[in-house]
């Protein structure tokens, strides 16, 4: 049994060594930039929710001073109909956006590895029930999805949560199986088992690992359609309530007065768009790197 | 027509599958029904315990499924919570707008998407191409609920040329429609155009041009033809991403459609109205998928069924 | 419709036979790069008198099915002709206006190549593909051309044509769809045809029945023929002459007798000793080395990298000295039997 630790390392590792120093390399000074900025950015929105004595900076009222609009004294980017400043207001939400992006990219992304390798890799039964659950969560598109949460539990966090994450894990599940497919007919999976390593712990070591590439790049497109999702769904009512920011909030303000202010709507909308598109770009350029053969279908 | 058959009947195990998540998830605590109509903190426990028994709510769980799954099965959908009609009556009212804004922005998607993506894989790389990429990439970038907005801001508040919202007359019908059918007209022009262009350099389009065949008649009779799968394919994925989109459409502008309904009955709390809209809709993706994947079993002469859906 | 487009050829009859169906002479075809164009086929000269098969050999990216495609007009984006004509019936075709050089394919100047199911419109019945070549050159009704088209399938060798007319391409044998690409190529009964490796994705013995085929169709129609392929055995059994490529250009033009009984570029000799099978069927004589790419040919002889018998002179370009309808590009040509 010594022997089989020993077989299984020397076949794995040149691949895990590669994506890794693609990663890492010099030309990528530039996304690394954009991404530290971007989570500077969130981590100060979500300090100022954390932090009580931070708070009032977006949640302070001024109703002598509601609507105004952009380059007003003390308010560079203007108020909303509460008179809160709206550039705390969009930091806020960012950082609201992100976490939920990240949680939920996390999630959809742990859900669907384990998902997809079980119905991948442990036999038929499992794949039927896995591809069961798959087609039934397939069905609800994250709009239903967040109506059946919100139903169930009320509009909120969470409901944006678990609706975001099971709309996303169902279509990774399946890369992944098919990955899986493909992964367990070769060589070092032979091998392993042959020598009698278990299924998960085969699963973990070479599976995953393998697949880390494919889930970084998909990882990056969740949070990118996640934050889209939040935004979405909290701008219908049924994800985030205040007081907690979130760019879609502001922007349901902004269709209610959209009469008389453009700064709510455009806003968080340009906000909403580049971050969006840097994250797409992002994936863009990683599939590039990590994933040549395009085994990722977007 | 085996094929079909295990389709649909695997489709309608998921539709009963789906019915029992919705069920559990709108039913299961019956305190969530019953705070759309009582206030729970004010009412005495005994006339909560009374109404309870009344509705059928403290009998066992399945038994209530059954009554909720035969009263869908013969069409009775029960009564809505908040304004007592029948459910059928708003679901009568509802689904004929709904069925307008999404078979518009269907004609719009396709009539527009795919002679767009034509002319501009013929005309590659002119004016037009560059342009018509150009829009679609925008599209892509940018939310659909915020193109909706801005649209909404430049076209009917500064420039009062199209209203924004209810549905008084045909102008009305425009907005939402353009907003709905952008981004999956994006896609499909895309889709066109990159496959029209990988099929204009085929081998058998070579052979056509040796056999002196003007080349209109190759473009929009041969490559058209072998070049249209792969965008059936993604309409056919698009059915499901259409119908979300248009419950969010229908909420932005006021489209008093099956998404309005849906959405509002949500928030206020009507649970009968909401788990059958549901159910409707999530049958719907499920049918229309399967029904996608036969036609797609059918349209190619060679039978070249892979059975993947993404 | 057509006709008042169609130029005038020269009949055939006021040929005496000796007169090129199709002369191509010192063309040059370069492909558009960066810094400049790089030569893929260089002043490549060659003619084909009606009712004579000229075998086209040489390795692949040789040039042979450029030289075809631009015979047709069918070079790719990027590739062009830059020197030399090409004359069908004496007819310049370097230059024509597209519209006069649409008209002529097909119906004068036909193409067929050599994959049969990548090449025909998988999506269109083969019935409706001939029709419609009919009907884009003759002004005759649809089911005139269907009747056509059924006799000629016929002609090809496919049993109960008229029914297969509603066949799509993939329903039918590699075989029999290599004889339905024959067949509409040759419904117009063009003057030349250029077979571009026709045989090479078929089994021998379906490839005997094209051969056969192919020059059953030459005799009845006094058709020319360019016939290309990497396979020199199969260019001996049915060509009259043969031309032999390398690296862009020809290196040898000759009868296909005098060809085989004493190659004299030692390319060529080197491709058929290739081609020949040991005692013990063991292949020997191959040519050592490879050819070089498009670009990065040397300025002298193109095959002197690889030449057993390369002189000093070699470092100099040698010219094609055509007598008689045969040449050799090589100052230092073999003589005798080819056991040397």
């Amino acid at each position: 049994m010594a022997a089989a630790p020993l077989v299984t390392e020397r076949l794995v590792r040149p691949k895990e060594r590669r994506w890794l120093r693609n990663v890492a390399g010099r030309h990528n000074i530039g996304w690394l930039a954009g991404c530290v900025v971007l989570l500077a950015i969130g981590s100060i929105g979500v300090i100022i929710q954390a932090v009580p004595s931070l708070r009032p900076v977006y949640l302070q009222q001024d109703l002598s001073h509601t609507l105004k609009p952009p380059l007003s004294p003390h308010h560079l980017l203007g108020t909303d109909n509460l008179g809160r400043d709206l550039a705390w207001q969009l930091v806020g939400g960012l950082g609201t956006s992100l976490a939920i992006g990240i949680g939920v990219s996390v999630l959809s992304v742990v859900l669907g590895l384990v998902i997809g390798i079980l119905g991948g890799f442990f036999g038929r039964a499992a794949d039927a029930v896995a591809n069961v659950i798959v087609d039934v969560t397939w069905a609800f598109p994250a709009i239903l999805l967040a109506v059946v949460f919100a139903g169930w539990i009320g509009p909120s966090l969470t409901t944006v949560i678990l609706a975001l994450a099971l709309t996303n894990w169902a279509g990774f599940a399946r890369i992944v199986r098919g990955e899986v497919l493909s992964l367990r007919e070769r060589d070092f999976v032979s091998a392993a088992r042959m020598l009698g390593v278990p299924k998960v712990i085969i699963s973990v070591r070479h599976m995953v690992v393998n697949l880390v590439p494919v889930t970084i790049v998909l990882a990056v497109y969740f949070v990118a359609t996640s934050i889209i999702g939040e935004a979405g769904l909290t701008f219908l009512g049924l994800g985030v309530q205040p007081p907690m920011p979130s760019l879609g909030l502001i922007l349901s303000t902004g269709r209610q007065y959209i009469d008389i202010t453009w700064w709510p709507v455009v806003l968080p909308g340009v906000l909403l768009a580049v971050l969006v598109l840097f994250l797409n770009a992002l994936g863009d350029h990683l599939r590039a790197r990590l994933d040549p053969q395009g085994r990722v279908r977007r | 027509m085996r094929f079909a058959l295990t389709r649909l009947g695997y489709a309608v195990i998921v539709i009963f599958l789906v019915s029992v998540v919705t069920f559990l998830a709108l039913h299961a605590s019956p305190g969530s029904v019953i705070s759309s109509v009582l206030n729970v903190s004010t009412t005495p426990h005994s006339v909560i315990v009374a109404y309870e028994r009344s509705h059928g709510l403290l009998d066992p769980l399945p038994v209530q499924y059954w009554r909720f799954v035969s009263g869908v099965a013969s069409g009775n959908f029960g009564t809505s919570l908040v304004s007592n009609l029948p459910v059928m009556r708003i679901v009568s009212n509802s689904i004929g707008y709904t069925a307008l804004l999404a078979g518009s922005a269907f004609l719009l998607i396709f009539g527009l998407g795919i002679p767009l993506g034509v002319l501009a894989a013929i005309a590659e790389g002119s004016a037009l191409d560059r342009a018509v990429r150009t829009v679609a990439s925008v599209v892509l970038a940018v939310p659909n609920f915020v193109l909706a907005m801005v649209a909404i801001l430049v076209l009917a508040v500064h420039l009062r040329v199209l209203p924004a919202g209810g549905t008084g007359s045909f102008s009305d019908l425009i907005l939402p429609t353009l907003v709905l059918a952008a981004e999956p007209w994006s896609l499909t022009v895309r889709v066109m155009r990159t496959s029209f262009l990988e099929h204009m350099s085929a081998d058998f389009t070579r052979t056509l041009r040796a056999r002196g065949i003007p080349e209109w008649r190759i473009q929009w009779r041969h490559v058209l033809r072998n070049s249209i799968g792969p965008v059936i394919s993604l309409g056919i994925l698009q059915v499901r991403n259409l119908l979300a989109y248009t419950l969010l459409v229908e909420v932005i502008f006021d489209w008093p459609g099956l998404g309005t309904q849906l959405v509002n009955s949500v928030l206020q709390r009507d649970y009968n109205v909401t788990e059958v809209l549901t159910l409707l809709l999530a049958a719907v993706i499920v049918l229309a998928s399967a029904l996608g994947d036969i036609l797609l079993s059918l349209v190619d002469p060679r039978v070249r069924v892979s059975g993947e859906r993404v | 419709m057509n006709s008042n487009l169609l130029p005038e050829l020269p009949a055939r009859s006021a040929n005496p036979g000796r007169v090129g169906a199709l002369e191509i002479a010192g063309l040059c075809i370069s492909r558009r790069e960066r810094r400049q164009p790089i030569s893929l086929v260089t002043d490549l000269s060659l003619s084909v008198a009606d009712g004579e098969i000229v075998g086209l050999v040489g390795e692949s990216g040789s040039g042979k099915s450029l030289t075809a495609l631009a015979c047709m007009g069918l070079l790719p984006r990027g590739v062009a002709i830059t020197a030399g004509d090409v004359r069908l019936g004496g007819i310049s075709l370097v230059g024509m206006e597209r519209k006069k050089l649409r008209v002529l394919r097909g119906s004068s100047i036909s193409m067929i190549f050599q994959d049969p199911l990548a090449s025909l419109d998988p999506c269109a019945r083969i019935g409706s593909q001939m029709v419609e070549t009919i009907l884009a050159h003759k002004d005759i009704s649809a089911a005139e051309a269907r009747k056509d088209a059924v006799e000629l399938l016929d002609r090809a060798g496919i049993p109960r044509a008229a029914e297969r007319m509603r066949c799509y391409p993939h329903e039918f044998s590699g075989g029999m769809r290599q004889r339905v690409m024959i067949a509409a190529a040759l419904v117009l009964k063009p003057r030349v045809l250029i077979a571009d490796e026709p045989t090479t994705a078929l089994d021998v013995t379906t490839q005997a029945g094209i051969v056969e085929l192919v020059l059953e169709l030459r005799r009845e129609l006094d058709m020319a023929v360019i016939w290309i392929s990497h396979d020199l055995g199969l260019v001996g059994q049915l060509a009259d002459r043969v031309a032999v490529m390398y690296a862009g250009e020809v290196v040898e033009v000759a009868d296909v007798q005098h060809l085989f009984a004493v190659p004299r570029h030692p390319y060529t000799h080197g491709l058929i000793r290739s081609g020949r099978r040991g005692e013990f069927g063991a292949r020997f004589g191959f040519i050592r080395g490879s050819v070089a790419e498009p670009g990065h040919w040397p300025g002298g002889c193109r095959f002197a990298p690889r030449c057993d018998r390369v002189l000093a002179g070699c470092d100099r370009h040698p010219e094609l000295a055509l007598l008689d309808k045969a040449g050799v590009r090589c100052i230092n040509p073999m003589t005798g039997g080819s056991g040397q």
